[in-house]
């Protein structure tokens, strides 16, 4: 009878479980924000402390309180951005997941306020163009140290909200506008029409491994505990 | 013979009056729009971006210079951007080393550094009036315009620096606007004093030798 319980009781958080991912897309976290555009140097050293590139802000994204429980295993991004057409490649400036309220991302690279993804936004992807255009990525594989990362830099936030910044590593002219200005010529006279823009930035996550563990081991807890109640009456007398 | 003088004094003094009548009366505002082109040129002394071509096949007519202009351009994270105007559609730094191309003294910074603008250089044209071109600079503009009958126009700032100069936005194209007031006037002190010197020199001579005549005949 225990061991029914237990079964059941392993089932129930099983079924849980799956309950609780597929009411939250199957772990695709989802964030949209207004794009933030503060741009900063970067890559800077004592020699050359303007840096040899920069990074732009693209915002403060929010996955939810207990967004530091998971694992995050793959990661993509919308975001609207004015790239060099030298940006391919290795030189494609990449995302960096820091801290919020980060002011100098050398100095949070540094000290673990910030984890660089192997998420590059590049210039020869879709639509390609010397302009304003709006990037998206596709999923890239977060590495297990990443994802640690990214569970602590956001564990230090109270509303565990994480700030995304576009990086390079060798380019000053690159622009993430919070909004974008037309100029429209009406009756020969200039008038102008803004728009505010936003990024998504998408998380694909699995529980942390603990809970993993346990819907695991629970049902098989159960089973052994069965066997091992059930094995006196059925085993065959010892003949020796 | 004074009323022969009298007469070319007058003359002198007439074509000089015409002269300044004609100066301020014959001015003229041209205006010309396009998409961005943002090719980016980044050398060791500067980072140039083309913005593109205007006035194809406008008349540079009895005109002499450009006096004054407005620019609306669309750009992000600027800082003291100069225009630079005139022939130099393959390249600026080649151009401004051949002096085919010339500083207007518009210079454009964006009203904040985390959007992308369109800036009017001095101010709305409804409110702020044009910006004077110096007139070397206002010369050789439209000399460039009557001989090519088009114009090129650079945005150009320190190399390496961060400015962004969009051909679109999203869907849509990303525009420059200018509007130059040009003018037939002859600023040149050069050419005022050329006419106006002899003018005062034969009125001044006119005057001794009546004076001469009124002593001669008094003394006779």
């Amino acid at each position: 009878m225990l061991s029914n319980v237990f079964k059941s009781f392993g089932f129930a958080l099983l079924a849980l479980q799956l309950l609780m991912g597929s009411s939250k897309a199957g772990y695709v976290f989802t964030s949209t924000v207004e794009q933030n555009g503060t741009k900063v140097d970067f890559k800077k050293t004592p020699q050359n402390p303007a840096g040899t590139g920069s990074a732009s802000k693209i915002g403060l994204f929010s996955f939810g309180a207990d967004a530091d429980q998971f694992d995050y295993i793959r990661a993509k991004i919308r975001v609207w951005a004015q790239l060099p057409s030298e940006a391919i490649g290795d030189k494609a400036p990449y995302i960096i997941i820091a801290k919020s309220g980060t002011l100098d991302l050398d100095l949070a690279l540094t000290v673990g306020d910030a984890v660089r993804l192997d998420l590059r936004v590049s210039y020869d992807m879709f639509p390609s163009s010397n302009g304003v255009v709006e990037k998206q990525t596709e999923l890239e594989s977060v590495t297990l140290g990443q994802s640690l990362a990214i569970a602590a830099i956001m564990a230090k936030d109270p509303d565990r909200k994480v700030e995304a910044w576009l990086a390079s590593d060798d380019f000053k002219a690159i622009t993430v506008p919070a909004s974008i200005d037309t100029l429209q010529i009406v009756n020969g006279r200039p008038t102008i029409v803004t728009k505010i823009l936003t990024s998504t930035l998408t998380l694909e996550a699995v529980p942390e491994p603990s809970t993993i563990a346990l819907f695991l081991v629970t049902p098989w807890m159960a089973h052994t505990w069965k066997r091992r109640r059930t094995r006196p009456a059925n085993s065959k007398p010892n003949i020796e | 013979m004074n009323f022969i003088r009298t007469i070319k004094s007058g003359l002198t003094l007439t074509c000089l009056l015409i002269l300044a009548i004609h100066s301020s009366a014959r001015a003229d505002v041209i205006t010309d729009f396009a998409q961005q082109v943002a090719k980016v040129e980044n050398t060791a002394s500067s980072r140039a971006v083309y913005l593109g071509r205007l006035f194809n096949n406008v008349d540079p007519g009895p005109f002499r210079r450009m006096e004054s202009m407005y620019a609306i351009v669309t750009i992000a994270q600027a800082t003291n951007v100069a225009l630079f105007i005139g022939d130099a559609s393959a390249g600026f730094e080649a151009a401004r080393a051949a002096n085919k191309v010339f500083d207007s003294g518009l210079r454009v910074t964006t009203a904040t550094q985390d959007r992308t603008e369109v800036v009017f250089v001095p101010g709305d044209p409804n409110v702020a009036p044009p910006q004077d071109i110096p007139i070397p600079a206002g010369l050789g503009i439209h000399d460039s315009l009557a001989l090519n009958r088009r114009l090129d126009f650079w945005l150009v700032g320190e190399s390496n620096s961060g400015f962004t100069v969009p051909s679109t936005l999203g869907t849509d194209p990303a525009l420059f606007f200018i509007e130059f007031h040009r003018t037939t006037s002859v600023p040149e002190p050069s050419s005022l004093a050329l006419i106006a010197i002899p003018a005062i020199g034969s009125l001044m001579r006119m005057r001794r030798k009546k004076k001469l005549l009124a002593k001669v005949e008094v003394n006779s």
